[in-house]
């Protein structure tokens, strides 16, 4: 398992879509060396529910909606922040479950 | 509607041009500069945040909330609105209530008619509106929307026992601390776009 901090991936003027992206292509990269990841999210305060639906929706994209679910694991220092992300994960990765 | 006058308070601020600055009002309340905005950015909230910092320091919950709460508003502006000014916010921040409020404002095409554009068969602008906030209705502007960000801005409202006001068209919404469901009125005027002002309390997100 590797993990990777969110925030050493986000570019703070660029928009939540652009940084969901950012972190995803990180993650995916990761992937090829290991089994599992964990995105850590740990003191990211900014942006929208756009940076996890765009994140989502690029990891199921490149790796199915299974291994995401497998492989990859999110990890928050808020409530508030898990909840934002849960009502993503159940949109994005129910559409095609 | 108690809160409609708020909304002609900030249509009114809203159509001043520039940069007012950062002022602190008599009750020690400060107000954030009129900003313009045609794109949503991770830090967009964040002069917001170095106000409220220079009274208290910010929780993570708090912090967190408040960042998307105006990060879903400025998303939708940048995604649905096709405003021709983008749009403008402002805030303020009381320290003796502990309270954030917040304003953002286009011109652009309004919630009722994005969401019947989407949505055909929704049949009027009450009901587009209050449609808008149902998780999952979406206008589907770019791939990845996924119609969550109403529904996530009432629920920070909700959780942080706030007040929603959202103008549009020949409508408005509002959630209060005491009527947590969205009560969707007409206006007899129409406002050539969207306002969503919100007011969130400091500290009141449930642990």
């Amino acid at each position: 398992m590797i993990s990777l901090r969110a925030l050493d991936t986000i570019d703070p003027a660029a928009s939540s879509v652009e940084n969901g992206d950012r972190i995803a292509r990180v993650a995916i990269a990761t992937l090829c060396d290991t089994d599992r990841v964990r995105l850590d999210f740990a003191g990211m305060r900014g942006g929208s529910s756009s940076l996890f639906n765009a994140l989502l929706h690029d990891l199921r994209a490149s790796l199915g909606v299974r291994a995401v679910r497998e492989r990859v694991e999110f990890v928050f220092d808020t409530a508030a922040q898990r909840t934002i992300f849960e009502r993503s994960r159940d949109a994005v990765l129910r559409e095609s479950a | 509607m108690p809160q409609v006058k708020k909304f002609w308070n900030a249509y009114r601020i809203s159509s001043i041009p520039g940069d007012i600055g950062c002022q602190a009002d008599e009750d020690g309340s400060e107000t954030l500069a009129i900003q313009q905005f045609f794109n949503e950015r991770f830090d967009q909230a964040l002069p917001l945040m170095r106000i409220i910092s220079r009274h208290l320091e910010l929780s993570p919950e708090d912090e967190v909330n408040l960042a998307i709460a105006l990060g879903e508003v400025f998303r939708n502006v940048e995604e649905h609105a096709d405003s021709a000014i983008g749009g403008f916010w402002a805030a303020q921040y009381s320290p003796s209530e502990r309270t954030v409020h917040a304003a953002v404002v286009d011109l652009g095409q309004g919630i009722p008619t994005t969401v019947r554009r989407a949505h055909p068969e929704v049949a009027s602008n009450k009901d587009a509106l209050r449609r808008a906030l149902e998780p999952g209705v979406t206008a589907q502007s770019i791939e990845t929307n996924q119609g969550q960000g109403l529904n996530n801005l009432a629920g920070i409202v909700r959780d942080m026992r706030g007040e929603l006001l959202i103008v549009s068209e020949d409508v408005a919404l509002e959630i209060t601390e005491t009527s947590l469901e969205p009560i969707v009125a007409p206006l007899s005027v129409r406002f050539p776009g969207t306002l969503v002002s919100f007011t969130l309390r400091l500290g009141s997100f449930p642990s």
